[in-house]
Parts: structure tokens; C-alpha cells; sequence
């Protein structure tokens, strides 16, 4: 009841209705844009989070349940961001000199409600924010953590969905009538309380003839690995000493209700914001060029006032462009034009009064925003609401990390923290059944790692038998949770706090996928029963043409009781030992095999050695130092047929 | 109880508040006169055979959020001739059921064919909607539309096609099977997508299998069978 009666007393106080920034449209174009110039679409940060490359279709369910691919999912945030409900986008305002957003009560400035990094919000009519940067990184947390596969695909819709309706934001901040709380209605109730005031550059920016050819594309995303200071809270990407998105906007374009001024000694910035300020000198056009330019007719009834000559010419007033992240200046040669003309370049005969001092003079010249304009303002606003939408994307998945065997620790392993900003918090590593159930096996670390450091020396316990067999023996997802950088868990800016996945494969993304033993046919062997190993692997071509590049060695320990449990490290190859085995690692796609002078082998071989019946035997293979696999040897009776092995991966 | 009447009022208020602020001029029924109009290569001036064309006739309410669309009062489909030419019939009355309406630039015109860019073609810009009249008529009637050839990589061109996938949004998120009715843009789109996606190329093209509301109207695949062979 409250709601209805908010949502009623808002209706009838502020009937000026349309206020949302961009139409949907153009916000699906900008945010797809953003996806594909991201680290989403460039890096493997999707594959670090156990998902699909980009350009794979894989789907997840938006919160109206309709799945989606991410691109699409990114696409739903900005569009439900202005329709899901009636009164989100009152929350669309973000005035970055006054801090305000819109004069209506209840009503949240744009980063308020977009992040919730001042604490939780309601809309005016009471309704709780779902989907704000705060809520998404919930959304993601449980993407990477929940049971069951559903509800993994699930939270990753959400947080998809969730981070599309924030950068939706982002590029409302793009709009200069939103960073100068320039409301403008479109309805034609409007009219009844004289605020009808459409905003043509929406409106124009929209229209199926111009937003295609949009530039899109231009400015790089304001957060990459390359540069990763100036924007380390959610908020900078709003306003931060002067290179947020509401900030460049803001300072550098005037809006149609916050146009210049002139006097009789020249034109003047708005009476609300100092900048931009106006240069003196204008350029000027014919309204014949500016329609033959716009690639319209000329309009008979400007043609019979002003002919084709130099009458009625529209005068361009010039201002500067400073972005103050990249540190340019840019003229901005079509920053307001100043004419006889209304901003359709059509209606004429208005006057305004004009005062200077004592002095007051009416004139029929008047400042407006025509789509020569906006096609001009297009040309800055839209490539950095991309860039900078792509740039809080990139920052929202920042977290990098790895999970490899320690080099200094034989059998050991390390984090690296391959990201910007030191993390403190809890390292998790979780397994998925044969169902596609999530399970933490057991390996929980609290550690603090610095930028670009790692901590070493870490053991990777054996999931506990009473845990459901893998989908993909040694296949883990290594989740952190806690501080990274200025986000933490409860300090308002996010009470999950930062949150970074990996998921790799042990060790190091090659695996054991096959192996056989078998007894040697007794006639060609004597006295004693003998075994072979053809123990073949598998690896991702990145990783075999790294190791040929490398002329790695791989080594195998054999640790079993013939040869009384010694493990001899693999330097020692040619010593006299039966349980030691080195092979230069020049062709991978070859099954490894051991030779009968105990070498592993390309060419075939068989190593051959006394049987073995210790049930505790083992064999770990390594590349150099590192662990490449390990598995347990179960003896079996020999026989004469060649038959699967009981190796166990760990 | 008497809570709750007043609630009840308070909805209607609400809703006469918010959803007669149209963007412009409510009519209880529309039609509109015939459209027919040739398509042509923008370079060679050649009539271009096999152009899929698509009109519709949006109805748009005003709300907090601004434009949002009431649903599709009308939606149609055609393919040029040999000579380039469409047409599409004359509609209408149709009652309008919604408190939408149809904004000026309606109708808006969607043309496509494989290799070129998309056109897109509404009523000029006009802001001034008072005298807009429930018999619609499209300014491109009778007139020569130009389509451009595609010049730029296949990413580019998976960036251009996919605002024509919003431009379509009213088929992929239907109110009310819209789908039904722009069977072979439909189709030529999924087309594309999949040639875009073999190549490894990002694209926000849509499949037939991702229009909506298939559980009321029924499998896309099945319906648009004979186009997808």
C-alpha cells in the first residue's frame, strides 16, 4: 500500500515522465559494443571461470528466465534497466558538481543506485535494488560456488544480466542532459504542466537510420590490464578527479535547458556550470548546406524565408573537449549553434530577452542543440560511454590468478596473484561430480598475496573418498573471496567483497589419460613375470608446443618397494637406477613408453622389471621439477592378454 | 476493505497518469494506406531482386522509463520482384487494443538481403504529432529506397546486422508471437549467425531457436520449417 500511495504521489508531482538517457536500442548497441572490445571477448577470463570462449554458444537464463547468450544477457541488462520497473530510471541522474541526481524525493543519484556502495537503496516507490554492482558481485560468487549446475547457470545469468543494467548507467553518463539533471519529458501530459521539454538527441541518436552508424568504437576500454590506477573503485568510473564518466560529460557539453548565453560583449558558459566555456569566434553554414549535410530536403518553408544565399546562416559556437583521463584537448567546432532557427533547423520568429547590467535587449538569434550538433557531440560521447562501459566490465572481472606446481617445493603448489592489487582473503578449491554437482574438496587456504605475487609451498590434499567420484579427475575450480585492491567484504562498497575464479586442471592442464600394463607372454620372459607401461598423454596444443619449445625433460619417479621407496631426482638419469627414467619431451602426440634399457621411449619399448606387489606403489610423472601427474599402481595378477590398468589419478 | 478500493484507485489514477502521457495521439483503431517501393543497389542504381522487407507499426506508451512499446498493432513481410518492387496491402481498420499508440515515424520499414547493409526507413523526425491522423500512410511509398553494398570485415558486419537484431526486438521478445509474421528475415538472420559463428566471429545475432514466447506459440523451428529448408 505505501508503494501504490509513492508511486501515486510521484505520479501526480512528477508527471514529466521520460527520463531515461539513451532509448534501449542504442544502450543494447553500446553494451554489445562493450562486450566485444572487453577482456569478456579478448582474454580468457570466461575459460577462467570454467565457461566457453565468447564466440561459443552457451546460454544462461536472464531473470525473466530466458536464456540468452552473454552478449544477449548484457543486452537485457540495458534494456530491463529502463523497463524492467516503472520508476528505475528516476535513478538515472548524477549531477557530479552538485552530487545530486534528480529533484524528486526518493529518487537516487545514478552511482547510488547502480552500485549501492553507500549501502542498500530502495526506488521511490520502495522497491529494493536487485541488480547493482554490489548484487552482482553476489550473483557471481554463487555462480561459482553453488551445488548444482542450474543454479550456478543461473547466478551467471544474473550476473551478467546485473552488469549490463550497471554500465547502462555508465552510458546514461554519456548524455549531458543526465549529468546536469536536464529532465525531459516527451509526454504529452507534460504539456499540461509546461515541462514538455523531448530530448531530441535521444530521440534522434536512436532513430534506426542513425544508430547503426554510431561510432562505437574508438576509445579503448579505460580499464585494462595496461592501466589499472586511476579507476580502482566502481565509483571513479562515475567521478574521480575529474576523469569519471558524469565528470567528462558534465564539464564538457552543454544540454538543451543548460545551453550558453550571450550578451552584447559576447557568449557566455550556462548560468548553471562554468564549463564548458564558449570560444568567441563561430563558424557558419546556410540552413541549404546544414540539410544538404543531414542528407534531407531542403525545407520549402525555411527555403522561402531564407533562400539559398547567406541569410538565416547558423553560427557553430566552439568549445574545447578535455578528457582528463588521456589527457587530450579536442575542438569541439559544433559544440551549440546560435541562429533564428529551434533545434529542428525549421521553426523561427523566437525571441528571448537578453540582460547585461543595466542593459536589456530582446534578440530573435537563440542557442540550440540541432542534430549537426549531437552528430558532433556522437563523435566524443559514444566511443567513451563503450569505453568506459568496457572498462567497468574489465574491472568487475579483474581478479587473476593461478594455481601451479610450486618449483622450489617438489610435490608442492603455489597461488599466483597475476592481478593489479594485493588479495587477502579465503583461496577455495572445489571439484564438480559426474552430475555436475560442486563440492569444496577439502583444500581451503587464508592467505594475502601481494600483486603479481605468489605464495608457495602449498599441498593439495586428495579429495576424501567419501566424496562422489569427478567429472575430470584433477580438474579443479580455485575460487577467492575477500579484499582486492579498495574492495572488501562490508566495507559498503560490497558486502561479498571481491571475488577472482581459475579453474585449471592438475597440474598443469596435462593429464593422464590412458594407461595400460600388461604382462609380458611368459615365453618371453624368464623366471620372473614382467610388466609393461604404455602410459600416454594427452595435453592442449598450447602446452606440448610450449614443452617442445622448451626441450623440457619428463621425468618419471617410481617409488615402490623393489626399489626399496627411493625417489631419485631426475638429474641423475644414467645413474644406475631402475626406478629413474628421463625422456627429452620432443614429440608429445607419441605414446611414451618405456624401452627395455628402462628409457622412456618414442620408438615403443617396454620397460621390464621384477613384478612389483606393493600396493602402495606409485608413479609420478614431472616436467623438470614440476609435477606433471601421479598415480597409484594396483598389482593385478599377470596374465598373457594385455588388459586396462588399475592406475588411480590423484 | 475500503484499503483496498483505495488502492484500486489508486492503480487507475496511476495508470491514466503514466499511460496516457503518450508520445502521441491516441486512437482507438488504425489503418493505413497501401506501401509499395522499389529497392535498388545503391552503386549500380540495379533493381535488387530477393530483398526481405518488413513493416511494422509499433504502438508506444509513455512510462517512468520513458518509450516503452504497448506491443505491434501490425507487422508484415514481403520480398521484392524482379523489378525490386514491394508492396504491401492496404490495412484497417484495426482496433487498438492497448493504451499505446502509433508514434509519428511509424511505420518503420526493415530491409535486408545477405551482403548488404540493412536499411531502415521510418517517417521523417517530427516532434510536433498533433495532427496526426489514425489513417497512417509511410512517406516512402512510391519512393526508391537505396541499399548499400557491405564493405568492411565479417566482424563489422556481425556488428551491423546485430542492430538490425534489435531493430527486430519485437520479434525475438514478443508480446504476442509477433515471430509468426517475419518468417524469412527471421530465418535469414539464424542463417547468418550460423555462417558468422562457423568463422569464429562474436556476433549478437539471434537463432530461430532464441525468439521467445515458444511455449504459447509454439515451436519457432517447427513453424518455420519450410523456410529453413
Amino acid at each position: 500500500m505505501k508503494r501504490l500511495v509513492a508511486v501515486f504521489s510521484f505520479s501526480l508531482m512528477y508527471p514529466i515522465s521520460v527520463v531515461h538517457a539513451y532509448e534501449v536500442g542504442t544502450h543494447e548497441e553500446m553494451s554489445q559494443n562493450a562486450v566485444e572490445i572487453s577482456q569478456l571477448a579478448k582474454g580468457d577470463i570466461l575459460t577462467d571461470l570454467g565457461l566457453k570462449p565468447l564466440d561459443e554458444n552457451q546460454k544462461f537464463p536472464n531473470s525473466k528466465n530466458i536464456s540468452g547468450r552473454i552478449i544477449e544477457l548484457f543486452r537485457n541488462g540495458a534494456n530491463f534497466e529502463d523497463e524492467i520497473s516503472l520508476p528505475r530510471p528516476l535513478n538515472h541522474f548524477f549531477d557530479p558538481k552538485s552530487g545530486y541526481g534528480l529533484a524528486i524525493p526518493n529518487a537516487r543519484p545514478s552511482p547510488d543506485w547502480a552500485l549501492e556502495d553507500k549501502g542498500d537503496v530502495t526506488d521511490v516507490s520502495g522497491a529494493a535494488q536487485e541488480f547493482s554492482y554490489k548484487e552482482g558481485r553476489k550473483y557471481f560468487l554463487d555462480a561459482l560456488t553453488k551445488a548444482t549446475e542450474n543454479d550456478r547457470n543461473k547466478h551467471f545469468g544474473l550476473t551478467f544480466q546485473t552488469l549490463g543494467m550497471v554500465i547502462h548507467h555508465i552510458q546514461d553518463m554519456a548524455q549531458p542532459q543526465h549529468v546536469r539533471n536536464d529532465d525531459h519529458c516527451k509526454d504529452n501530459l507534460c504539456r499540461i504542466v509546461f515541462r514538455h521539454y523531448p530530448s531530441l538527441y535521444e530521440k534522434f541518436t536512436d532513430d534506426v537510420e542513425v544508430r547503426p552508424k554510431l561510432p562505437f568504437t574508438g576509445y579503448a576500454p579505460v580499464y585494462s590490464s595496461a592501466e589499472t590506477l586511476a579507476f580502482n573503485t566502481p565509483r571513479k568510473f562515475w567521478i574521480g578527479e575529474g576523469k569519471g564518466m558524469a565528470e567528462f560529460t558534465n564539464r564538457n557539453f552543454v544540454s538543451a535547458r543548460t545551453n550558453f548565453r550571450s550578451t552584447l560583449t559576447g557568449i557566455l558558459p550556462s548560468a548553471e556550470y562554468a564549463e564548458p566555456a564558449p570560444h568567441q569566434g563561430m563558424a557558419f553554414i546556410t540552413p541549404a548546406d546544414a540539410f544538404m549535410e543531414l542528407g534531407e530536403a531542403y525545407p520549402s518553408e525555411v527555403k522561402e524565408f531564407c533562400g539559398e544565399g547567406e541569410t538565416c546562416k547558423i553560427g557553430f559556437v566552439q568549445s574545447t573537449v578535455n578528457d582528463a583521463f588521456r589527457g587530450t584537448s579536442v575542438l569541439n567546432e559544433r559544440a551549440a549553434s546560435l541562429s533564428i532557427f529551434d533545434e529542428d533547423i525549421k521553426r523561427r520568429g523566437l525571441e528571448v530577452d537578453v540582460s547585461e547590467g543595466a542593459q536589456r535587449y530582446r534578440t530573435d538569434r537563440i542557442f540550440s542543440l540541432n542534430r549537426l550538433n549531437y552528430r558532433k557531440a556522437h563523435e566524443f560521447l559514444i566511443p567513451r560511454a563503450v569505453g568506459y562501459s568496457a572498462g567497468l566490465i574489465n574491472y568487475f572481472f579483474r581478479g587473476k590468478m593461478d594455481f601451479i606446481p610450486d618449483p622450489d617445493n617438489a610435490g608442492k603448489y603455489m597461488i599466483k596473484n597475476l592481478g593489479p592489487e594485493d588479495m587477502k582473503g579465503t583461496f577455495t578449491l572445489y571439484y564438480d561430480d559426474k552430475d555436475g554437482k560442486r563440492y569444496p574438496t577439502g583444500n581451503k587456504w587464508d592467505l594475502e598475496i601481494g600483486a603479481n605475487q605468489s605464495n608457495n609451498n602449498l599441498i593439495l590434499k586428495p579429495n576424501s573418498e567419501d566424496l562422489p567420484e569427478a567429472l575430470v579427475p584433477g580438474k579443479y575450480m580455485l575460487v577467492f573471496n575477500g579484499t582486492m585492491g579498495e574492495e572488501s567484504k562490508g566495507s559498503g562498497m560490497s558486502s561479498t567483497g571481491a571475488v577472482a575464479a581459475k579453474q585449471f586442471e592438475d597440474p598443469v592442464k596435462i593429464k593422464f589419460t590412458q594407461g595400460l600394463y600388461w604382462t609380458i607372454p611368459t615365453d618371453q620372459r624368464n623366471p620372473d613375470p614382467l610388466y609393461g607401461f604404455d602410459a600416454r598423454i594427452k595435453s592442449d596444443q598450447s602446452v606440448i608446443d610450449a614443452l617442445l619449445a622448451s626441450e623440457n625433460n619428463v621425468s618419471v619417479h617410481y617409488k615402490g618397494s623393489h626399489t626399496g621407496d627411493q625417489i631419485i631426482p631426475c638429474r641423475s638419469f644414467g645413474a644406475e637406477s631402475a626406478a629413474v627414467w628421463c625422456y627429452n619431451f620432443k614429440d608429445p602426440s607419441v605414446n611414451i613408453q618405456f624401452d627395455s634399457a628402462g628409457r622412456l621411449s618414442p620408438d615403443g619399448g617396454y620397460l621390464l622389471w621384477d613384478a612389483f606387489t606393493d600396493s602402495s606403489a606409485r608413479m609420478t610423472f614431472y616436467i623438470d621439477d614440476a609435477v606433471l601427474f601421479s598415480v597409484s599402481i594396483v598389482p593385478q595378477t599377470p596374465t598373457k592378454e594385455p588388459r586396462r590398468n588399475k592406475f588411480v589419478n590423484f | 476493505m475500503r484499503g483496498r478500493k483505495f488502492a484500486g484507485v489508486l492503480v487507475a489514477l496511476s495508470m491514466l497518469v503514466m499511460q496516457t502521457g503518450c508520445a502521441a495521439i491516441f486512437h482507438s483503431s488504425y489503418s493505413s494506406e497501401p506501401i509499395e517501393a522499389t529497392v535498388v543497389d545503391a552503386d549500380t542504381g540495379e533493381p535488387l531482386e530477393g530483398v526481405i522487407v518488413v513493416a511494422h507499426w509499433e504502438l508506444v506508451h509513455g512510462s517512468f522509463g520513458g518509450r516503452v512499446p504497448s506491443g505491434q498493432l501490425k507487422v508484415m513481410e514481403a520480398v521484392t520482384d524482379k523489378a525490386g518492387i514491394f508492396r504491401f496491402p492496404a490495412w484497417g481498420p484495426v482496433e487498438n487494443k492497448t493504451s499505446g499508440s502509433l508514434e509519428e515515424k511509424s511505420p518503420q520499414i526493415l530491409i535486408f538481403k545477405s551482403g548488404y547493409e540493412f536499411g531502415g526507413f521510418t517517417n521523417k523526425l517530427e516532434r510536433d504529432y498533433s495532427t496526426m491522423s489514425s489513417r497512417r500512410r509511410s512517406e516512402w511509398h512510391g519512393k526508391t529506397m537505396r541499399l548499400k553494398k557491405f564493405k568492411g570485415s565479417q566482424q563489422e558486419y556481425a556488428r551491423h546486422l546485430s542492430s538490425l537484431t534489435i531493430s527486430l526486438r519485437f520479434a525475438y521478445s514478443p508480446k504476442d508471437c509477433e515471430w509468426k509474421y517475419v518468417p524469412q528475415i527471421l530465418v535469414a538472420l539464424d542463417q547468418e549467425e550460423k555462417r558468422l559463428s562457423a568463422q569464429k566471429i562474436v556476433n549478437g545475432l539471434l537463432e530461430i531457436d532464441d525468439v521467445g514466447q515458444q511455449n504459447q506459440c509454439g515451436s519457432a523451428r517447427k513453424f518455420f520449417e519450410g523456410y529453413l529448408k
